[in-house]
């Protein structure tokens, strides 16, 4: 049983992250970002790769991911960010799983990520840490777990104040009309260039806690699955909301998790893994129709239109 | 203070246009639809690229530049279909349009927020006195979308004036907005006027044009065809041909019932 609490927690601290991101581009600034999955995987990439070929220590690894994620975040928007709604939401789709097949099969790209055969051996140092951290009474998902929440939380407070702050102001004007706000004198692509990038530097840490998670990388592990997670966490929650992502992240995973309670005697194991499938497809219809705008969304907000 | 040459080739909806408005007066922009005047608007404000020509605004050119930066100059539009932020607040919106604020910058939040409070103190003060004077002081925390039409209006010009303009151009200001609410905002755009304020605005309510522009400009297919005193242009043949076709006696007849305060083109 607490096995299963660690699990959920774990999993969903990392989700709560990459929601958060999501959050900042889609339900602050409107942008439709559906390829936050390369964000997430260039992360854990960069790090597996700078601590297994390079052999750089872990704190150096973590910055390098971060560094990393937030120009391809910036790289991504510089074309991208021309376009709006639909548009955007197709072109970020594709940047995803071109990214993925990249990493799969690229050719010199695979010397480094080591394509389908994945990565691994990356994670001893972060785990050795902890006693240096004075965590060494911690079992290693214990310890996981508390990484993984005190950057949620971090992340959490860093991203309250810049949202509440004037930054936060000009983004949600872009998300009501993005033209109103050329004519009140803002610089409309600088900000959503800034955006963008921010949130894929969330996207980009919660990669590397993920590849601590789950020990060993492959490029079957950012199927566009997980953008399309972090979407249902988000609309769980609340988009535009501050506590939404980590809200809906916990009750989305707990669900999602929940099918190992079920007795093998009625469903076997292989068959409750596609039950979880059906019970995220019936959860993302429940959303839309009881509750639109979520559990911590205002109604008001969700039927007034522009 | 202001000096704005327009001239424009190529472009087919402004086809060579040449005008000048003069600072501290209210020049109406009118003409037959499709004529260009919203074109026009949008070309000068940076929402479209001209083809060829020039602009200048206050001394400098402003050819070609973005519309966030034609906006901080001091050249501030609003829009023919209002763009209120609807799912922020009344005073959201107004706050969101004071310039130069130092907590649009990323990260200030974390580093400098006594700078910030400051700042969001005072622009909150004058936000709240526009506010006032516009009648929408009790709306302050509802979201934009729950204006009335004229509210909207009235809450664009207010969050315009945020911006401390040198010139406003006002794109069909008095479209879907009641009588009262329309006297009103014509009141604050003269007061506004005699503090030295330039304003443009494209009006199809002849009445509203002849009362309270100094200057009309009349454009047909893209083109400046005359401008003007509200009474010389009255007069024009050629505004006449524009709106009526070219015709006998009757038309002139038609034009005057027009000019007297009837709708001008069909709208409304």
């Amino acid at each position: 049983m607490i096995a299963y609490f660690q699990t959920v927690l774990i999993t969903a601290g990392i989700f709560a992250l990459l929601a958060q991101g999501l959050n900042l581009h889609r339900g602050y600034t409107g942008l439709l970002n559906f390829g936050h999955v390369a964000f997430f995987a260039i992360g854990s990439y960069t790090m597996a790769i700078m601590v297994t070929q390079f052999e750089f220590g872990f704190f150096t690894s973590f910055i390098g991911a971060i560094v990393a994620a937030t120009i391809f975040g910036v790289i991504v928007a510089l074309p991208a960010i021309r376009l709006r709604t639909d548009y955007l939401a197709i072109v970020t789709i594709t940047i995803g799983e071109i990214f993925r097949l990249v990493i799969q099969s690229g050719p010199g790209v695979t010397e480094l990520t080591r394509g389908p055969r994945g990565i691994r051996g990356y994670s001893n140092e972060f785990f050795f840490l902890r006693e240096d951290l004075g965590l060494g009474f911690l079992d290693p998902q214990m310890y996981l777990l508390a990484i993984v929440w005190t950057a949620v939380i971090v992340v959490g407070v860093l991203l309250f104040f810049l949202l509440r702050s004037p930054w936060g102001r000009v983004l949600k004007g872009i998300r009501e009309d993005e033209d109103a706000m050329r004519a009140l004198g803002k610089n409309v692509t600088s900000y959503k260039i800034q955006s963008f990038a921010i949130g894929a530097a969330i996207a980009g840490l919660a990669g590397v806690l993920f590849a601590m998670d789950i020990g060993s990388l492959s490029p079957v592990a950012y199927l566009p699955l997980i953008t399309f997670q972090a979407w249902t966490i988000m609309m769980l929650g609340g988009m535009g909301t501050h506590f939404g992502p980590i809200i809906g992240s916990i009750i989305f995973w707990s669900i999602f998790n929940g099918t190992l309670f079920i007795p093998d005697s009625i469903v076997s194991g292989a068959e409750a893994a596609y039950l979880r499938q059906i019970g995220v497809g019936a959860l993302i219809m429940l959303i839309i129709i009881l509750r639109p705008q979520g559990i911590l969304g205002s109604r008001e907000e969700m039927v007034l239109d522009k | 203070m202001d000096d704005l040459q327009l001239s424009f080739g190529g472009l087919k909806a402004v086809d060579g246009a040449n005008l000048e408005i003069e600072p501290g007066k209210i020049t109406a922009l009118i003409g037959p639809n499709g004529a260009g005047k919203t074109t026009l608007f949008n070309v000068v404000t940076g929402f479209y690229k001209a083809d060829g020509g020039s602009i200048s605004f206050d001394g400098n050119s402003i050819m070609g530049k973005n519309p966030h930066s034609v906006a901080k100059r001091g050249l501030v539009r609003t829009f023919q279909l209002t763009k209120s932020l609807g799912r922020m607040s009344v005073l959201e919106n107004m706050m969101v349009a004071a310039p130069s604020q130092a907590g649009e910058k990323l990260f200030a939040a974390w580093f400098v927020p006594w700078v910030i409070n400051r700042q969001e103190k005072q622009n909150r003060q004058k936000a709240i006195e526009l506010l006032e004077l516009f009648n929408l002081i009790e709306k302050k925390d509802d979201y934009a979308a729950t204006l009335s039409g004229g509210q909207r209006k009235l809450l664009e010009l207010a969050r315009a004036l945020m911006m401390e303009p040198k010139m406003i151009l006002l794109d069909e200001p008095m479209a879907g907005i009641n009588p009262t609410l329309g006297a009103r905002l014509l009141e604050h755009v003269g007061e506004l006027r005699d503090k030295g304020m330039t304003f443009v605005l494209v009006e199809h309510d002849m009445d509203v044009v002849m009362r309270v522009s100094e200057h009309v400009i009349v454009m047909a297919n893209g083109k400046v065809i005359t401008q003007g005193s509200a009474d010389e242009v009255r007069q024009n043949q050629e505004v006449i041909d524009a709106y009526l076709g070219t015709g006998g006696g009757a038309v002139e007849e038609a034009l005057d019932e027009v000019m007297e305060g009837k709708p001008a083109d069909g709208r409304e």
